[in-house]
């Protein structure tokens, strides 16, 4: 009886090891990118895609599907052949001399110009990364679903500002002075090195900051790297119209420097822009705006972002109406005068960065600097891409030219504060303007607009009907139904009067364009509101004849997973 | 059956050409040929998804063959008749207009044809004629109904012919 139990354990055994040794890894791997059709073959394949970059896809995959990959045209590198219990960093070299030396350090691999992809096995990425290096963990699950399929680039448009006198009103209330004081507040807590008490009392600092203006604070605690807890510190300034619309700016709390637990004042990275979205809360709380205007202040983005990982997470998960979201992260310093601002933005975000740009010529005479580049992912803007949401990041350099950056004399003494200023009015007229402030005497504007789009073919054109309708504005007379081929930029009027029902029905011609509608109300004295929310239609997806190749019990694996 | 695509006859459904042709013999078996050929349909716009409206659409070609033919003659029933098989190019220049919205796309192309053609001389100066005739007019444009648009596809034409000795 005894054998036969040593025997049957022997025969368990042997089939634990059978299925184990059978398993089929999963690969990391890169694929490059190519023209707008490829996004579509991903999703039909359901490629795992954990990054997009500005050239490459990262994504992972088995080796059985290596095959369907390549029987669909889709050319791909193979940068690990085993992703088990390994955790993913991208790194940013910054300069072409870093990158040998991040290379001597192993496990790192080029991905693309100046971008290196490195893993852990889930030890401190301190001892593979510096402490000067950005860095960003890939997102465990696939992202795919939440890309939008890039809209065509803008550059070849023209966009004019349009300068709002209340805007400006609002702008100009931005004072050096309390920048300065909020900067050096920040910077005497010694260090806000995320995991040290000292941060967390920095975020119990901006909390009553925000308290004391009478607004409504919120903490949103998070867990990271397993053994630590900090606090996303989150304040409103509630819409009136439409309040599900929310407009994010925001900046991190947490600093780091080569001592980070001892002495981290962290003025520039990002003191600064935690300043900025304090002074803009304290602004624009007496104001009224159509949609919600919400102030985050990040911590743990030293770390891997990851504060702004669990509320972009979260947001998705709640399906948030986000508007767009200004990340504020080193705006004071100035290597030179007059210092402009970098803008970053992916493809998505264009819009965005393109109404900052605007903004800041209008609002603050500051040059910006529009720069579409998916790679730059270093900082809290980053996660809300990977989850769909329209988002930017200003920073007053890249490469940074910053001296002194994660360093123990990063330090207010260093900064430029009228530069700062500048920034943060830009800043500042970009979210009074999407956030659309009420004005006395104005018809609100129409809520809940929506639009049913169908499409017709000849045998040579399609066309697209779009039907609107929204829900009534009080004091309305009549709306006005404008369009445009760019998001919330450059909208022309359709309707030749104003139309006195709440719907509206419109013909378009070009199918392979994204078109945009806003509505507005006219109110009896002609004064018309502000732009309704935005709401997008699609290009008609065109059937290019190219058929996707799978194999469905590949697919249902992959499902599973 | 013509044009043949299945993009073309969701729209427009069966198209009946308009063929004039002319040919002559340059000696005892081979000719030349040559004519013009017109197709004028309306249409539907055909929906994409679950759209109700209804957008009427026009559709005209004129085409300009010219092939040459190899003929024999033979006897069927007591009734003489001649053979002929030819190939050739084919001019064509279409144009779609949409009725009640601005839209309108006009093209020509150059495509091949053969064909094999019967014609019973009943009388010495008419007979019956009849032809099966296969066409390509590759546009090089694609459909949101399909694939690739090819305006050709497979005729069978039948008429009256006339001959000038």
């Amino acid at each position: 009886m005894k054998s036969l139990k040593i025997l049957f354990l022997i025969l368990l055994l042997g089939v634990a090891v059978f299925l184990f040794s059978n398993a089929e890894p999963v690969c990391l791997i890169r694929i490059p990118k190519a023209d707008s059709t490829q996004w579509s073959l991903l999703a039909g394949l359901r490629v795992d895609v954990l990054q997009e970059l500005e050239t490459c896809f990262i994504a992972r995959a088995q080796r059985d599907d290596f095959r369907f990959l390549r029987k669909n045209g889709l050319r791909f590198t193979v940068l690990d052949k085993d992703i088990q219990g390994k955790e993913y960093f991208l790194v940013r070299a910054g300069s072409r001399e870093k990158l040998p030396v991040l290379q001597a350090r192993g496990r790192l691999i080029e991905v693309e110009g100046g971008t290196l992809i490195g893993w852990t096995m889930r030890e401190d990425p301190s001892s593979l990364i510096p402490s000067d290096v950005a860095r960003k963990p890939l997102p465990t699950g696939p992202i795919l679903s939440f890309l939008r399929r890039p809209s065509p680039r803008l550059a070849v448009q023209e966009f004019h500002a349009v300068k709002d006198s209340l805007v400006q009103f609002i702008v100009d209330h931005v004072s050096k002075d309390n920048l300065r004081g909020l900067v050096q507040s920040l910077q005497a807590f010694q260090t806000r090195f995320s995991s040290t008490p000292n941060c967390e009392a920095a975020g119990e600092f901006i909390f009553n900051y925000f308290q004391s203006m009478g607004l409504e604070p919120s903490y949103e605690p998070f867990e990271f790297e397993g053994a630590y807890s900090s606090r996303n510190v989150i304040v409103d300034k509630r819409g009136e119209t439409d309040p599900g619309k929310i407009l994010i700016i925001c900046a991190h709390y947490d600093s780091t420097s080569n001592i980070p637990t001892t002495l981290a004042p962290g003025a520039d990275d990002d003191a600064s822009g935690v300043a900025a979205v304090m002074e803009a809360a304290r602004i624009l709380r007496p104001y009224s705006f159509d949609f919600t205007v919400r102030f985050i202040a990040f911590s743990a983005e030293e770390w891997g972002l990851y504060g702004s990982r669990n509320y972009a997470a979260q947001a998705r998960d709640r399906d948030d109406e986000i508007i767009g979201v200004i990340n504020l992260d080193m705006i004071a310093y100035a290597n030179l005068m007059p210092e402009d601002l970098e803008l970053f933005v992916n493809s998505n975000s264009e819009w965005l960065g393109e109404r900052f740009r605007l903004a800041a010529g209008s609002y603050s005479g500051l040059r910006a600097n529009l720069i579409v580049d998916a790679s730059m992912v270093y900082s809290d803007h980053a996660p809300f891409w990977d989850t769909g949401y329209p988002a930017l990041l200003s920073i007053e350099d890249s490469p940074l030219t910053n001296p002194y950056y994660h360093q123990t004399t990063d330090t207010a003494a260093t900064l430029n504060f009228d530069f700062f200023t500048a920034a943060t009015k830009a800043a500042l007229g970009t979210a009074a303007e999407l956030a659309q402030p009420l004005k006395a005497g104005y018809p609100k504007s129409p809520t809940r607009l929506a639009a049913q789009t169908y499409g017709y073919s000849s045998l040579f054109n399609p066309i697209r009907t779009v039907y609107l309708s929204w829900t009534a504005s009080q004091d309305a007379s009549g709306y006005n139904i404008y369009r445009s081929s760019a998001s919330h930029l450059n909208y022309q009027k359709v309707n030749s009067s104003p139309v006195q029902s709440t719907a509206f029905m419109n013909t378009v011609l070009d199918a392979d364009t994204f078109y945009y509608y806003v509505v507005t109300a006219v109110g009896g004295g002609g004064l018309e509101s502000n732009y309704s929310g935005e709401v997008e239609i699609e290009p008609i997806p065109v059937s290019s004849g190219r058929k996707i190749s799978q194999d469905s019990s590949s697919l249902e694996r992959r499902g599973q997973r | 059956m013509f044009p043949q695509q299945d993009s073309f006859r969701n729209v427009y459904g069966n198209a009946y050409p308009l063929v004039v042709e002319a040919g002559v013999r340059l000696t005892e078996r081979f000719g030349l040929s040559s004519g013009v050929n017109w197709i004028s349909k309306n249409g539907r716009a055909w929906p994409l998804d679950q759209g109700q409206d209804e957008f009427r659409v026009h559709f005209d070609m004129i085409s300009i063959p010219v092939s040459v033919f190899y003929k024999f003659a033979g006897r069927l029933g007591g009734v003489p008749l001649g053979i002929m098989l030819g190939l050739g190019i084919s001019w064509h220049s279409y144009r779609e207009t949409w009725e009640t919205v601005e839209l309108r796309y006009q093209d020509s192309q150059l495509g091949p044809l053969v064909y094999a053609a019967v014609d019973f001389h009943l009388f010495s100066w008419a007979g019956f004629f009849t032809s099966l005739r296969w066409e390509s007019v590759p546009t090089g444009n694609i459909s949101y109904l399909g694939d690739k648009i090819n305006l050709g596809g497979i005729q069978l034409l039948a008429g009256v012919a006339f001959y000038l000795r």
